[in-house]
């Protein structure tokens, strides 16, 4: 284990598992508020550019923050258990924003099942999955590296992870998510009527 | 039929019977030639009617509204020839409300179909219903799209639906539901096979006048277009509003996962399909020689947003999401064709109107006002406030709300403690500045909410 380049010097617990999904939630902050503001703005063409390129990348980084994330932590040392909660924090916060918006409007218990709406179901199933996908490929460069021949790559939990995201994808993208959406429909009724 | 009402005097009436035999004998008697009951057009025979419903078609979409992109020659023919009502709005702006509200002239809180998952009640009485006991021959052909069980719709002779996706349909090779028997399509296109099937409904011979209400799932999301229409606007270049983006706060509740420019791209490709249709069953009108002698209607069930107040979709009581295109084309009774009227029209008012028409008297509660008055005489005055409502429609995050629409103002309450919206219609028609803390605003104030009050406890609009 002392061969270990990531082990030989541990960094912090702030270094390795707190500052990546800082940066990155500062950087949601940021585009949020620029998003929300840019409705304000004007000037018609700013405005365009400002809404057009920072929603963009804002919804971008709600769906696939996974990637920066996850990486950032892995080579920084990070164990698996920290990698996963850092990786899904921004995906995580952004539901539970939706779940108190929605509170607004509905019951605790149907802002709840909220989550199960395709846009929000699939986000997590998504980020849940990129972890998946992250971990292989970091595995495979981690491999790379001298001194780490005996890194194993494939490994189930990973593999799990990637299954359940696709299985859900198909599952709710089918038929462009219509099905799905009216199934959502019916089990709410059951529920809650 | 004298045998069958001395059974049926043995047992319990229903409402139902009651008018078919009230209606009949009527009819038996000659009684209809009375003043009371003549046809609105003064003709002896009463006309056929097509009530055309479109699906989320916004008022201002229209080639003859001047919309730079969209092309609707069938739509304009209509209003060329006809009435085109530039204030007509919806009670409640969405599918299901408004749909059983065309069907009944009534209000939300009165048909009971608040949003989209409560059920259509049995009970309520559709006008299709009461052409039916007065000799018409009847139709529904298209999106019924109202919740609970597959409907036992009354009077109704031919009635062909869908229920597949929670009632939405699907545009293409969508199963339909033609006389309680599951049919696969024969066409391809949805809007295509409504048409056909509404072609052979009035291509019949028959003894009696028709009544059709043929109602297309175009243009709801997700506006797919058929492939001759595919692309036609890929380079158009697209009006969206100032306060627009591409993604109109999809990461705020917005639940459509696609760039607004798509999406409205699609919308107008899918409108100009809806119209080549509506140019099919004009036509064969024409070919049969009964246009003139036939009502048409065409309508949208309630508005749309496409980025104004930062919004896509419907619901809000916004201008956007509350008007619709609102035409009617009867030379029998219109005698200044191409006209704009500019009166305040509701969609609860087509029951009350069709049924004039048609000579039928309007003997149950019905919260709309026939529009046979003004379609005569453009001098005729229309209402001077009528009440919106919107009730909670999950999962869509929009807050039940009340809205009084004068000519001038529009204000609007929320009863989950939102602050109240005060609009001047006239110095502000996009409604972006709220006015209700302006002294202006508190000096009007009370009269809109007192008038508000009043019709939300049940008084007439």
């Amino acid at each position: 284990m002392t061969d270990d380049p990531r082990t030989i010097k541990r960094p912090s617990l702030i270094r390795r598992a707190i500052l990546p999904p800082a940066v990155i939630t500062l950087v949601m902050i940021v585009l949020f508020v620029t998003y929300y503001t840019s409705w304000e703005v004007a000037n018609r063409s700013l405005h365009w550019f400002l809404t057009d390129l920072v929603g963009m990348a804002y919804g971008f980084l709600i769906i696939f923050s996974v990637i920066f994330v996850y990486p950032c932590m892995y080579f920084m040392g990070a164990g698996s258990q920290e990698r996963v909660v850092g990786a899904l924090i921004i995906p995580l916060m952004w539901m539970a924003k939706e779940v108190i918006r929605q509170c607004a409007f509905f019951t605790f218990g149907e802002s709840l099942f909220y989550l199960f709406m395709p846009i929000h179901f699939n986000i997590l199933t998504i980020s849940i999955g990129l972890t998946g996908t992250c971990e292989l490929i970091c595995r495979s460069i981690d491999r790379l590296r001298p001194g780490r021949p005996q890194v194993k790559i494939i490994t189930p939990l990973p593999v799990i992870a990637i299954a359940i995201m696709l299985a859900v994808l198909v599952f709710t993208l089918y038929d462009g998510g219509a099905r799905y959406f009216f199934l959502f429909g019916d089990i709410y009724q059951l529920l809650f009527r | 039929m004298a045998r069958d009402m001395l059974n049926t005097l043995e047992t319990d009436l229903t409402r139902r019977q009651i008018l078919k035999y009230l209606g009949g004998g009527l009819v038996s008697l000659g009684l209809l030639n009375l003043p009371f009951s003549k046809p609105a057009s003064g003709a002896q025979q009463r006309p056929n009617i097509i009530f055309i419903l479109s699906d989320d078609h916004r008022w201002d979409m229209l080639s003859c509204q001047n919309h730079p992109v969209v092309q609707t020659p069938n739509m304009d023919r209509l209003a060329r020839e006809g009435v085109l009502f530039e204030n007509a709005f919806v009670t409640t702006s969405l599918c299901s409300p408004s749909r059983a509200s065309f069907l009944t002239g009534q209000y939300a809180h009165n048909h009971g179909v608040r949003n989209n998952m409560t059920p259509w009640d049995n009970a309520n009485v559709t006008f299709l219903e009461q052409m039916k006991d007065a000799g018409y021959d009847t139709g529904f052909i298209g999106k019924w799209h109202m919740p609970g069980r597959f409907p036992r719709l009354r009077g109704v002779d031919r009635f062909v639906t869908f229920t597949v996706d929670g009632g939405q349909g699907r545009y293409f090779h969508c199963p339909l539901i033609v006389d309680g028997q599951e049919t696969d399509s024969r066409k391809p296109y949805i809007t295509e096979e409504l048409t056909d099937y509404a072609l052979d409904f009035i291509s019949q011979k028959r003894q009696h006048p028709f009544c059709l209400y043929l109602s297309h799932k175009a243009v709801h999301y997700q506006f797919i277009p058929p492939p001759e229409f595919d692309r036609r606007y890929d380079d158009a270049c697209l009006p969206l509003p100032g306060e627009a983006d591409s993604w109109v706060g999809i990461t705020n509740g917005n639940l459509y996962p696609q760039p607004l420019g798509a999406l409205y791209r699609n919308y107008c490709e899918c409108l100009d399909a809806l119209d080549q249709q509506i140019g099919r069953l004009i036509n064969r009108l024409d070919e049969i020689g009964m246009i003139d002698d036939t009502v048409i209607i065409y309508v949208g069930d309630n508005g749309f947003f496409f980025g104004e107040h930062h919004q896509i979709d419907k619901r809000w009581a916004y201008e956007e999401s509350i008007r619709i295109p609102f035409i009617v084309r009867y030379p029998g009774l219109i005698r200044d064709p191409g006209r704009r009227a500019g009166q305040m029209v509701l969609n609860i008012d087509l029951a009350p109107t069709l049924l004039e028409i048609a000579g039928i008297p309007t003997n149950r509660d019905i919260d709309g006002r026939s529009l046979v008055a003004i379609l005569k005489n453009r001098e005729t005055p229309g209402r001077d406030a009528w009440l919106y409502e919107f009730f909670k429609d999950y999962p869509y995050s929009v807050p039940e709300q009340f809205a009084l629409r004068t000519e001038r103002f529009k204000y609007i309450e929320f009863p989950c403690g939102r602050r109240p919206e005060l609009y001047d219609l006239v110095n502000d028609p996009q409604e972006k500045h709220n006015i209700i803390a302006t002294p202006g605003g508190q000096s009007v104030l009370p009269e809109l909410k007192r008038r508000l009050d009043g019709l939300k406890r049940g008084s007439r609009p």
